[in-house]
C-alpha cells in the first residue's frame, strides 16, 4: 500500500470530525472522496496534507509513518479549491515556489518549470501575476504548483469547484490524463459524484465522519452498500413502506402499490423497508403493454436532457416517479397513461431502522 | 514671560468653556422666547484677554448681574502670544486685556491701549504706593504721563530651594543655580526670555559690567545685553543644561519634584514655594522649601496689570471697563485671586489676611520690588533665540 | 424630475466634474493650500523685535541648513522618528497579528480598545505619561517601594521621549497593520506549508510581503508625527532632549521669529515629503497582492 490511513479520528473541541477511518491507496490510484459538505472528507485530506494532525491513528506514506511530520516533510502536494496561489508572485514564482523550498539547483528548477508550463500550456503566461489570469489558468498554475516538484501523493480539494461546467468537463479529463501519465496517486475531495465518477479509479464515499464504502467506482454506483450511498450516489426512486409476503419472497407496500423485492429480505424480519431503483434502470412504456406485474400512472411531464430524456410520472398512488430513457421511440405525452417496470435484481433495498 | 506656564489641562479646559459658551448661546437661540432674544440683544459684552488663574467665576457673575454685561475670557501663556493677538486685529476682538512688566508700555506705544482715567477707580486707593506713579512708572504713557493701566499683581523669580539640602549662604547667589555639585537637582522653567535674563544677571556681574555704559545708554537691564555677554550667557547656559533634572514645563511638574525632594533648587515665581507651605501647614511630610527672592547679584520681577484696549471708545462701554478695574481690585477679590492663584498682590490685603500669609505673601516687603529688574522685551529676540538654540542642541 | 436635476443634466462632462470637485478643491486650498502659501511667503522674510518685516531674503533657510543647532534638531528628530517608527512596526505586529488570530468573537472590541486612548488629546496622554515615566511616577515609586534604585534612564531623556511616541502611535500602527491583517488570507499558509516552507518561512515568504503595505502605511504614519513631535519631548525629553518641532514650535510661541520659524516648517515639510516620497518607492503595487493592480487582459 502506498497510502495509509489507520484507524484516523479527529475531534475539534467537542466535536468529532472523524473517527475511525481505515484507508489504503495503492500507487498509480486516482481516489475520490465523495460526500456532502461537513461530512469530513475535506479534513481527511487536510490530515493526509499534514495541515491538521490526528488525535489518534497514523498515515503512512510509501511505508513511512508521516503522523508526525510537518507538511514540508511529507512529499506531498495539494492543489486548493480557491487555488491559493501567491499574489504577489508570477507563475513562473509560484511554479518556483516549492522547488526553492526544496534547495533545488536554478538549472533543474528551471527545466520543472519548463517541462510544467508545457504540459500545462502555461508558457505564455509565466510573467503574469495570479490576477491577471482567468480561472481555468489559475486553476493550472495551482495544478502545476501541485506538479512541479513531483509529490509521492497529490492532493486536490475540490479543484474545479470554482469553475463553470464548460472549463470543468475539459479540466476533468486533463487531471486524469496527468495522474495516468506521473502514476502517483491523485486523492481527490470532492462533492460532485459525477466529478468522481468520470475521474476515479475509486471512490471513497464519506459521511458523517466516517467512510460508508471504499470501491471500486462501478460497484460504488451499481452496488450502494449504504442507504446513504444509494440515496448519494446516482439519481434514485425511493419506494418506503411495510414489509408483506408476496407470492415469490417479499413486497413492499408502498400507497397502494406492491413493489416486489425479488430475493431481498429474505433473511430479515424487518417490518417496514426502503426500495431504491436508479432512474435510468426504471422504464417506460405506453399503457397499451401487457400491464402484469407494472405500476400504472400518468406521464405529467418530460425533460430532454439531450443524449436522454426524464419523464416525470404521477402513479395511480399520487406519487411521483422518475424514469429516464434514450430511447426516443417511447412515444408517450404528457397526459397519456403509462406503465412503469424495472428488473427487480436491480432494486437496492434497505431495511428500516427499528423504532426503539 | 508668563507665570503660568502652559498645561494641557488649562488649554483643555478653556476649550472646554468655549464649546460650552457656544451650545449655551444655541440652546438659547432656539428657545422661541422673545423676552431672552430681546435681552440678549440689548446686552453690552465685555470681552478680555487674560491669564487663565487669574479668573474669578463668581465676582464676574456677581458683576453681569450688577452691570446687565455679559463678560467673556479668552487665556493666552506668554506676553508675545497676547502682544500677536492684539496686533493682528484684536484691539477689536477684547476690551480688556493684561499684561506684565514693560509690555505695557509697549502696547502703548504700539497704540494697542488706550489711557484711563484713575479718578473713576477708587479702588486705586488701596494699591501699595511701590506700584503707583511716581514709585512705579510703567503703567502710564512715557511722554503725557497718562495712565495705561492698573496694577493688581506682582511676584519675583526668585529662587525656591530645599533648606534641608541647600543652605540659606548657597542661595544668597544666583550661582547655586549652576552649582555643579548640585548636578540632576536643579531645575528651570522652559521659557526662554527668564532663564537668559537670570543668567545674564550673574554673568554680568562677574564681568562687572553691569555698573559700564549700557548699549541702550540706560541703567543696567538683563534684557538689554552686548554679545559679549550674550556669549557668556550661553555657555553659563549650556554648562547648566547637564545639571538640571529638566525644565518644569508646568507647575505641577515643579511641584513634585521638589516635594519629592528631587530636585533642591530652581527659581520660580514663588507659586510652588507656597503650594508647598500650604501642604507643610497641613501636617503633610513635606521637606523645607524656602524662597530668596532677589539674589546678591540682582533679581527679575514683574507687575501684572490690566489694560482697556484701544477698540473702547469713550461711550459706555468705557464706563463699564473702569467699573470692572475698580471691582477686581476691591480687597475681597484681590484675596480670592492671592488665594487662587498664589500671587502677591499690588492692593493692601493685610486687614483679610493672617500672620503667615502676610509673610508668605510678601505684604510687608513691596520695597523690595524697587530692587528687581522688570520683565521685558529681549533687545533682540532673534539673538536671544540663536543663545537659546544653541544652548539645546549643545 | 426637479428642476435642478434637469439643470444638472444640461451640463456637459466636463462642467459636472467641475460641481463635483469644486468642494473638494475649495476645502483643500483654505485649509491646506493657502496656511501653507503663507507660511511659505513669511520664510522668506524676517523678524526683528517681534515685528514681521517684508524685505524678502534666503537668511532663515541659511540659518536652518548651515547653523549647527537646527541641523542636530533634525538629526535627532529623524534619529528619533527613525526608532520610533521601527520599534512601533516591531510591537504593532504581534499585537495585531495575536488580535487577528486568537481575538475570536473578541477582535473588534480588542482593536477598539487599542484605540480607546486616541478619546484624549495628545497632551493629556503625555501627561498622563509623565505620571508612569517620571521620578515619581507609577513605575518608580513601585521600583522605589520594592526597595529597588529608580529607573533613571526613563526620567527625561531622550528615551523617555520614544517611550512616549511609541505609546503615542502604536495604535495607528497595529490598527494599520491589523486591517492589512484582516483583508490577508490566511489559508495562502496551509498552501506555502504543503509546499515546503516552515513557520518562519512561511511568514517571511507570504504573511509578510502581502502585508508589506500595511505595514509601511503604519510606518508612515509614525514616522511623519514623530518627526514633528513637539510636546512629547517638551514634557518628557529633559533639557537635553530638544526636538526639531519643538524649537520650532518655540519660534512661533516664545521667540517670536516667526520667519525662521516658517523656514524650519517649510524644510520639515520637504524632509517629510522626502520621506514619504522614498518610502513610497517601497511598495511595488503589482506585488502587494491587491487584486486589480495590474489589470486583467
Amino acid at each position: 500500500m502506498y497510502l495509509q490511513i489507520k484507524d484516523v479520528s479527529k475531534t475539534f473541541g467537542t466535536f468529532t470530525a472523524l473517527s475511525g477511518v481505515d484507508l489504503s491507496i495503492e500507487k498509480n490510484e486516482f481516489v475520490s472522496l465523495l460526500g456532502p459538505s461537513g461530512s469530513g472528507k475535506s479534513t481527511l485530506l487536510r490530515l493526509i496534507a499534514g495541515l491538521e494532525q490526528p488525535t489518534t491513528g497514523q498515515v503512512l506514506i510509501d511505508g513511512q509513518d508521516v503522523t508526525a511530520l510537518p507538511p514540508y516533510q511529507r512529499g506531498i502536494a495539494m492543489v486548493f479549491q480557491d487555488f491559493l496561489l501567491f499574489p504577489h508572485m508570477t507563475v513562473r514564482e509560484n511554479l518556483l515556489f516549492p522547488l526553492r523550498m526544496l534547495r533545488m539547483n536554478r538549472d533543474d528548477a528551471e527545466e520543472r518549470i519548463d517541462w510544467c508550463c508545457r504540459i500545462l500550456s502555461l508558457t505564455a503566461l509565466k510573467d503574469r501575476f495570479p490576477n491577471q489570469l482567468s480561472g481555468g489558468q489559475q486553476q493550472r498554475v495551482a495544478l502545476g504548483r501541485g506538479l512541479v516538484c513531483r509529490p509521492k501523493v497529490l492532493l486536490l480539494d475540490e479543484p474545479l469547484a470554482n469553475l463553470d461546467r464548460e472549463l470543468r468537463r475539459d479540466m476533468e479529463i486533463e487531471i486524469r490524463s496527468y495522474q495516468i501519465q506521473l502514476g502517483i496517486p491523485f486523492v481527490y475531495v470532492t462533492h460532485n459524484q459525477e466529478e468522481a465518477l468520470s475521474m476515479s479509479d475509486k471512490i471513497a464515499v464519506v459521511n458523517k465522519g466516517g467512510i460508508e464504502d471504499f470501491a471500486e467506482k462501478s460497484a460504488v454506483y451499481d452496488r450502494p452498500k449504504t442507504r446513504f450511498i444509494a440515496q448519494f450516489v446516482g439519481r434514485s426512486n425511493v419506494f418506503t413502506g411495510p414489509v408483506e409476503a408476496a407470492t415469490e419472497g417479499k413486497a413492499i407496500q408502498w400507497h397502494g402499490q406492491r413493489i416486489a423485492l425479488g430475493q431481498a429480505l429474505n433473511d430479515s424480519n424487518a417490518s417496514s423497508a426502503s426500495a431504491y431503483i436508479k432512474i435510468e434502470d426504471t422504464l417506460i412504456e405506453a399503457a397499451n403493454a401487457n400491464p402484469s406485474g407494472k405500476i400504472a400512472g400518468t406521464l405529467r411531464d418530460v425533460i430532454f436532457r439531450g443524449q436522454y430524456a426524464e419523464y416525470l410520472v404521477t402513479v395511480d398512488g399520487g406519487q411521483e416517479v422518475v424514469a429516464s430513457s434514450i430511447d426516443s421511440a417511447t412515444r408517450v405525452k404528457p397526459g397519456d397513461p403509462v406503465l412503469l417496470s424495472w428488473d427487480t435484481a436491480k432494486l437496492d433495498v434497505f431495511p428500516d431502522e427499528v423504532a426503539a | 514671560m508668563s507665570k503660568f506656564t502652559k498645561t494641557g489641562a488649562i488649554t483643555r479646559r478653556s476649550m472646554l468653556k468655549g464649546s460650552g459658551t457656544l451650545a449655551l448661546a444655541g440652546a438659547m437661540s432656539a428657545l422661541p422666547s422673545p423676552f431672552i432674544r430681546n435681552a440678549e440683544a440689548a446686552t453690552l459684552e465685555i470681552r478680555a484677554l487674560m491669564w487663565e488663574p487669574y479668573v474669578l467665576p463668581a465676582m464676574i457673575a456677581e458683576f453681569e448681574a450688577e452691570h446687565g454685561v455679559k463678560f467673556t475670557t479668552t487665556f493666552f501663556d506668554g506676553n508675545s502670544e497676547a502682544y500677536n493677538k492684539l496686533k493682528l486685529g484684536g484691539t477689536r476682538d477684547f476690551d480688556l486685556a493684561q499684561a506684565d512688566g514693560f509690555w505695557s508700555r509697549l502696547y502703548s506705544r504700539e497704540g494697542l491701549i488706550r489711557d484711563i482715567d484713575l479718578s473713576k477707580i477708587s479702588s486705586m486707593d488701596n494699591v501699595f504706593p511701590a506700584f503707583t506713579a511716581p514709585e512705579y512708572e510703567l503703567l502710564t504713557e512715557e511722554t503725557s504721563g497718562a495712565a495705561i493701566g492698573v496694577p493688581f499683581c506682582w511676584g519675583g523669580y526668585g529662587i525656591t530651594y530645599n533648606a534641608d539640602e541647600v543652605s540659606e549662604e548657597e542661595v544668597s547667589s544666583l550661582g547655586v543655580l549652576f552649582d555643579a555639585e548640585k548636578a540632576g537637582h536643579l531645575s528651570a522653567s522652559a521659557r526662554f526670555e527668564e532663564n537668559i535674563a537670570l543668567a545674564a544677571i550673574l554673568v554680568t556681574a562677574r564681568m562687572g559690567t553691569q555698573g559700564d555704559p549700557r548699549p541702550d545708554g540706560k541703567p543696567f537691564n538683563p534684557y538689554v545685553l552686548t554679545d559679549a555677554e550674550l556669549d557668556g550667557v550661553q555657555a553659563l547656559l549650556i554648562e547648566q543644561k547637564g545639571l538640571l533634572m529638566t525644565r518644569y514645563q508646568d507647575l505641577g511638574t515643579l511641584n513634585n519634584l521638589m516635594r519629592s525632594g528631587i530636585v533642591w533648587a530652581a527659581p520660580e515665581f514663588s507659586q510652588v514655594f507656597r503650594q508647598l507651605q500650604q501642604l507643610k501647614r497641613e501636617g503633610k511630610r513635606v521637606p523645607n522649601i524656602q524662597h530668596r527672592l532677589q539674589a546678591e547679584e540682582g533679581g527679575l520681577g514683574w507687575i501684572d496689570s490690566w489694560m482697556v484696549t484701544s477698540g473702547v471708545e469713550d461711550s459706555e462701554k468705557l464706563e463699564v471697563c473702569h467699573r470692572y478695574l475698580d471691582t477686581i481690585l476691591r480687597p475681597e477679590h484681590m484675596k480670592a485671586i492671592a488665594d487662587k492663584a498664589g500671587t502677591s498682590t499690588c492692593v493692601d490685603i493685610r486687614d483679610l489676611s493672617t500672620e503667615e500669609e502676610r509673610e508668605l505673601f510678601l505684604m510687608d516687603r513691596t520695597a523690595e520690588l524697587k530692587g528687581l529688574h522688570m520683565f521685558d522685551q529681549p533687545s533682540s529676540p532673534e539673538k536671544w533665540e540663536r543663545v537659546w538654540s544653541n544652548m539645546e542642541a549643545a | 424630475m426637479s428642476p435642478l436635476f434637469q439643470g444638472w443634466l444640461k451640463l456637459s462632462e466636463s462642467q459636472r466634474f467641475l460641481v463635483v470637485t469644486a468642494p473638494v478643491v475649495l476645502f483643500l486650498a483654505l485649509f491646506f493650500l493657502v496656511p501653507l502659501g503663507s507660511i511659505l511667503v513669511v520664510s522668506f522674510w524676517r523678524t526683528e523685535s517681534y515685528q514681521l518685516i517684508t524685505d524678502w531674503n534666503l537668511q532663515n533657510y541659511i540659518d536652518v541648513l548651515t547653523e549647527p543647532s537646527y541641523r542636530t534638531f533634525m538629526l535627532r528628530s529623524v534619529l528619533t522618528a527613525l526608532i520610533v517608527s521601527l520599534s512601533c512596526v516591531a510591537l504593532a505586529w504581534p499585537i495585531a497579528y495575536f488580535v487577528i488570530r486568537h481575538g475570536g468573537r473578541y477582535k473588534l472590541l480588542l482593536v477598539v480598545g487599542l484605540a480607546v486612548p486616541f478619546l484624549t488629546g495628545i497632551v493629556l496622554r503625555v501627561i498622563a505619561l509623565q505620571g508612569v515615566l517620571g521620578p515619581i511616577g507609577l513605575l518608580n515609586m513601585g521600583l522605589m517601594h520594592l526597595g529597588l534604585p529608580p529607573f533613571e534612564a526613563l526620567m527625561y531623556t531622550k528615551t523617555a521621549t520614544v517611550v512616549g511616541l511609541v505609546y503615542l502611535y502604536l495604535p495607528f500602527v497595529t490598527t494599520a497593520i491589523y486591517l492589512s491583517l484582516l483583508n490577508f488570507n490566511f489559508r495562502l499558509l496551509d498552501a506555502a506549508k504543503v509546499f515546503g516552507a516552515g513557520n518562519m518561512r512561511a511568514f517571511w515568504e507570504i504573511t509578510w510581503p502581502l502585508n508589506w503595505v500595511g505595514t509601511v502605511i503604519g510606518f508612515a504614519l509614525t514616522f511623519v508625527p514623530s518627526l514633528a513631535a513637539s510636546i512629547t519631548p517638551r514634557f518628557l525629553g529633559g533639557a537635553d532632549g530638544t526636538l526639531f518641532g519643538m524649537a520650532m514650535g518655540s519660534q512661533f510661541s516664545a521667540t517670536g521669529t516667526w520667519s525662521l520659524g516658517a523656514a524650519m516648517g517649510v524644510v520639515l515639510f520637504f524632509v517629510a515629503g522626502l520621506t514619504l516620497f522614498t518610502i513610497s518607492r517601497l511598495i511595488d503595487l503589482k506585488r502587494s497582492g491587491f487584486t486589480g493592480a495590474g489589470g486583467r487582459d
